[in-house]
C-alpha cells in the first residue's frame, strides 16, 4: 500500500508503511492554482512516486518525496 | 483598556406589556421584539418561547446563541460590524442579562447539501444527560424560532439570522440601560508584578476558505486565510468574535462561548495574582498544505515569543485532525522557543474509551488537559414540550440526513448533535481519565 497526503507527519505516527507527500488535504494529487500542463506533470509525478514507493520494500513508515516544488 | 461589564442576572422571565428589568425579573414584550425581528423580509415566519432550566424542554433546530448585551457608553457597540459601525471595542460600559441567552432556532431551505459547507442543527435539552453536556442549559433561554423565505442563499441566510437574533438580544439589553447594576466587574489588564509568569491564551479557530461562512468572524468579516491576529480580551466580551450563524452541531462554538469564555475569564481572574495575562492569539488553523500548518505554526510562536509569553493556554475548535496538526505543531513551535504550552482539549477516544484519544500529537505536548471524550453515545429522555418544530415534526440535524424525530427518546451516536457539546473551552466538569 502507498498513501498519497500532504498530512505525511500524522501517517507516520499511524504507521502507514509507504507515505507518498501530496500537493494539499482537499486535493492530494493536484494543484488548481497551476494550469492544465502542470497540473497534469504534478499529478504524474506523485502518481509515477507512489508507483515506485509500491515496488520498494520498507521496514516501517518511510515517506517517499515526488520530484516536485509545490507551489501552493 | 478599560470596560466595565455591569451584570445583571435574571432569575426569572416572563412574557408581558413591556420589555423590562427588574430586581431579577425579566419581563419581555413579545409583539415588540417581533416587530423588529418581521421587518427583515428574508424571515418568513418568527416566534418567540421560553425555555427554563430543569424542565423537560428540548429546542431543536438550534444554530447559534448570544449573551443579551448593550454598549451604554465608550466607543462601538456591541457586535460590531454586523449591527454597528466597525470601531475597536472593549472600553467603556457594557450591560448584560447574565443568565439569560437568546437562541437561534431556524430553518430554511439549503442550497448546499453537504460536506462542511452545509448548515446544520443541534437539540439542547433543559434537563437530563443533555443538559449535562452543555452550558446553555443553565440559562434562562429565549428561543427566537425562524423560517426564512424561500430562495435565499446560504449567506443570506446566515446574515438574516444572526440580525435577528443578535437585534433581540440587543433590545433585552436595552431594558437595563437607565439602571444601576447590582454588580459590576472592572475588566483592566492593569500592570502587575513583573515577576509573575507571563501568560498568554492561544485560541486555534478552525477556518474554512471554502465554504460560505467561515465559521469564525471577526468585526463581522469570516476569517478565510490568516497568520495569527493579536486581541485583547475585552474585544471579546463586546462581541467581536461571531460565528456562522447556520450551523449549529455540536461542535460548532457559538457567540455566547465567545463572550463567556471560561478561559479568558479564568486568566483575567488570576491577572495580578498568580499570572500576567498578556491577551489572546486568534490563530486561523485548518491549513490545507503542510507548508500551510508549519507557517502558522512558526509565525504563532514568534509572536507569542515577542510578546515576551512565558507560558500560553491552547485550545482548538473542531474534531477536524486538520485544526489539530497545526495547534499541535504551533505547540512544539512554543515549547522550542521556551514557551511553556499546556493544551486544552476533548478526546476522541471511541464509544468505550479505549481508542487512541488524539489522531496527531507532538512529543512536547506533555501539558494536557481533557474535557471529556466526545465519542460516547448519549440517550437522552423523551421531553414534555418541544420548541422549534410543530408539534409531531422532525428535524434534521445535516443537510441531507432523514428527518429525526424529538418527540421521543434519542441515543445520540457521538452525543455531537448536542448543543454546545463537545467541551472546546472548558466551560464544563467533563474530564478523561486512565485507569
Amino acid at each position: 500500500m502507498a498513501y498519497i497526503t500532504t498530512m505525511t507527519m500524522l501517517a507516520e505516527q499511524w504507521g502507514a508503511n509507504r507515505i507518498v507527500t501530496g500537493a494539499g488535504i482537499p486535493r492530494p494529487c493536484g494543484d488548481p492554482n497551476l494550469n492544465p500542463e502542470g497540473d497534469r506533470v504534478l499529478r504524474r509525478e506523485i502518481v509515477g512516486c507512489a508507483l515506485k514507493a509500491l515496488q520498494t520494500e520498507v521496514s516501517g513508515p518511510t515517506v517517499f518525496v515526488p520530484d516536485v516544488k509545490f507551489a501552493s | 483598556m478599560r470596560l466595565e461589564l455591569a451584570d445583571f442576572p435574571v432569575k426569572e422571565a416572563r412574557f408581558g406589556e413591556k420589555t423590562a428589568y427588574s430586581g431579577g425579573r425579566l419581563e419581555i414584550h413579545k409583539e415588540e421584539l417581533l416587530e423588529l425581528v418581521r421587518k427583515d423580509g428574508r424571515i418568513a415566519f418568527a416566534d418567540l418561547d421560553l425555555a427554563f432550566p430543569g424542565e423537560k424542554t428540548r429546542i431543536v433546530n438550534g444554530r447559534d446563541a448570544v449573551e443579551p448585551r448593550v454598549k451604554v457608553s465608550g466607543p462601538g457597540g456591541v457586535f460590531p460590524g454586523i449591527i454597528g459601525p466597525v470601531e475597536t471595542v472593549g472600553e467603556g460600559r457594557t450591560h448584560r442579562l447574565s443568565g439569560t441567552a437568546v437562541i437561534a432556532s431556524a430553518d430554511y431551505a439549503p442550497t448546499v447539501f453537504s460536506g462542511t459547507g452545509a448548515k446544520n442543527s443541534a437539540l439542547l435539552d433543559m434537563w437530563g444527560e443533555g443538559a449535562k453536556r452543555t452550558p446553555l442549559s443553565r440559562t434562562i433561554n429565549l428561543v427566537l424560532i425562524l423560517r426564512l423565505a424561500e430562495g435565499v442563499s446560504e449567506w443570506e441566510a446566515h446574515a438574516t439570522i444572526q440580525e435577528a437574533e443578535f437585534k433581540v438580544a440587543v433590545r433585552l439589553a436595552e431594558a437595563t440601560r437607565e439602571l444601576v447594576p447590582p454588580k459590576l466587574e472592572v475588566m483592566e489588564l492593569k500592570p502587575v508584578d513583573p515577576a509573575l509568569p507571563r501568560v498568554l491564551y492561544i485560541v486555534g479557530c478552525i477556518t474554512e476558505a471554502a465554504t460560505p461562512h467561515s465559521s469564525t468572524a471577526l468585526y463581522g468579516l469570516p476569517i478565510k486565510d490568516s497568520m495569527p491576529t493579536f486581541m485583547h480580551p475585552n474585544e471579546f466580551f463586546d462581541g467581536a468574535v461571531t460565528t456562522d450563524a447556520r450551523r449549529g452541531y455540536g461542535s460548532a462554538i457559538y457567540t455566547w462561548m465567545w463572550m463567556n469564555h471560561p478561559l479568558i475569564l479564568g486568566l483575567y481572574e488570576e491577572h495580578g495574582k498568580r499570572l500576567n495575562f498578556l491577551g489572546v492569539i486568534f490563530q486561523r488553523t485548518r491549513f490545507e498544505t503542510e507548508l500551510g500548518k508549519q507557517v502558522t505554526a512558526a509565525m504563532t510562536s514568534q509572536m507569542a515569543r515577542l510578546l515576551g509569553a512565558q507560558g500560553a493556554i491552547f485550545t482548538r475548535m473542531t474534531e477536524s485532525g486538520n485544526n489539530l496538526m497545526d495547534v499541535m505543531l504551533t505547540v512544539q513551535a512554543c515549547e522550542r522557543k521556551g514557551i511553556r504550552a499546556v493544551f486544552v482539549t476533548p478526546e476522541y477516544s471511541g464509544n468505550d474509551g479505549t481508542e487512541p484519544p488524539m489522531a496527531f500529537a507532538t512529543p512536547e505536548a506533555t501539558g494536557m488537559v481533557s474535557t471529556g471524550s466526545s465519542q460516547q453515545a448519549i440517550r437522552v429522555e423523551r421531553p414534555d414540550k418541544v420548541i422549534g418544530v410543530e408539534k409531531g415534526q422532525g428535524v434534521q440535524l445535516l443537510t441531507g440526513d432523514p428527518l429525526l424525530s424529538p418527540w421521543g427518546e434519542l441515543v445520540l451516536e457521538q452525543g455531537r448533535y448536542l448543543f454546545g457539546w463537545p467541551d472546546w473551552f472548558g466551560y464544563l466538569n467533563f474530564t478523561g481519565r486512565e485507569y
